[in-house]
């Protein structure tokens, strides 16, 4: 059986296959993450 | 509280090769480690792995949540240790490695729940040596670590007028971004 995908407490980090991966902030307000995520993706676009 | 000849030997190996490693810093701990408790003749084998646990994290400021299980949700969930007294755990550990016990504590997991650190990491001497250990805040439990290797630590919890020792083994995770 495949082995849940982990949150940390405070629920920034899941654990995979034993390394810790930065999630998206859960206190930020669905819009705001959106927000955020489009000018960081805009940005490495920016650069690539 | 008597032993078997079988498990006094399970625990002079583990403790012989556990004070074989070096020493680590209180710092080196900082971290998520996931744990895997060691075979080594205490009733406590096999009894946190039944119930889920997943290891321990210590913060820059050397407070550690001490007790991290698996909880609903797939999200870890600390423990607060006060709620689980160690010497009724361990006369009870037969019942603690069977599914009841397992199911019992995962409806029991919510309203044990830690709401804040539960330990404190510092140096100490064990057996001439100093080395990192965790100090229990409400319970007489000390846990002290050594390196195994750059990821790895070992780990050996002594509950206060008990001569039997806990082994295990913490694994760093690392972060991956």
């Amino acid at each position: 059986m495949k082995k849940p995908v982990l949150e940390t407490p405070d629920g920034r980090h899941t654990i995979v296959r034993g390394r810790l991966w930065r999630k998206s902030n859960p206190d930020l307000p669905e819009d705001e993450q959106k927000r955020l995520v489009y000018e960081l993706m805009a940005a490495r676009r920016a650069v690539l | 509280m008597k032993q078997s000849p079988l498990h006094v030997t399970l625990q002079t190996e583990v403790a012989s090769w556990f004070h074989s490693l070096d020493p680590v810093r209180p710092d080196d701990m900082i971290g998520l480690w996931k744990g895997v408790g060691l075979s080594s003749g205490h009733p406590l084998d096999g009894v946190l792995e039944n119930l889920r646990w997943f290891g321990k994290r210590f913060h820059p400021d050397l407070r550690a949540d001490a007790l991290l299980f698996e909880g609903e949700h797939n999200r870890l969930v600390p423990v607060d240790p006060r709620f689980v007294p160690i010497r009724l755990v361990n006369r009870l550990a037969a019942f603690g490695r069977s599914t009841p016990a397992r199911n019992l504590f995962s409806h029991v997991r919510p309203r044990v729940r830690a709401h804040a650190t539960t330990a404190t990491l510092r140096p100490l001497s064990n057996a001439g040596v100093t080395t990192a250990a965790m100090i229990y805040d409400r319970q007489p439990i000390t846990d002290y670590f050594r390196r195994v290797n750059e990821h790895e630590i070992a780990g050996m919890m002594v509950v206060e007028s008990d001569p039997r020792r806990y082994f295990f083994r913490l694994t760093k995770a690392e972060a991956g971004a």
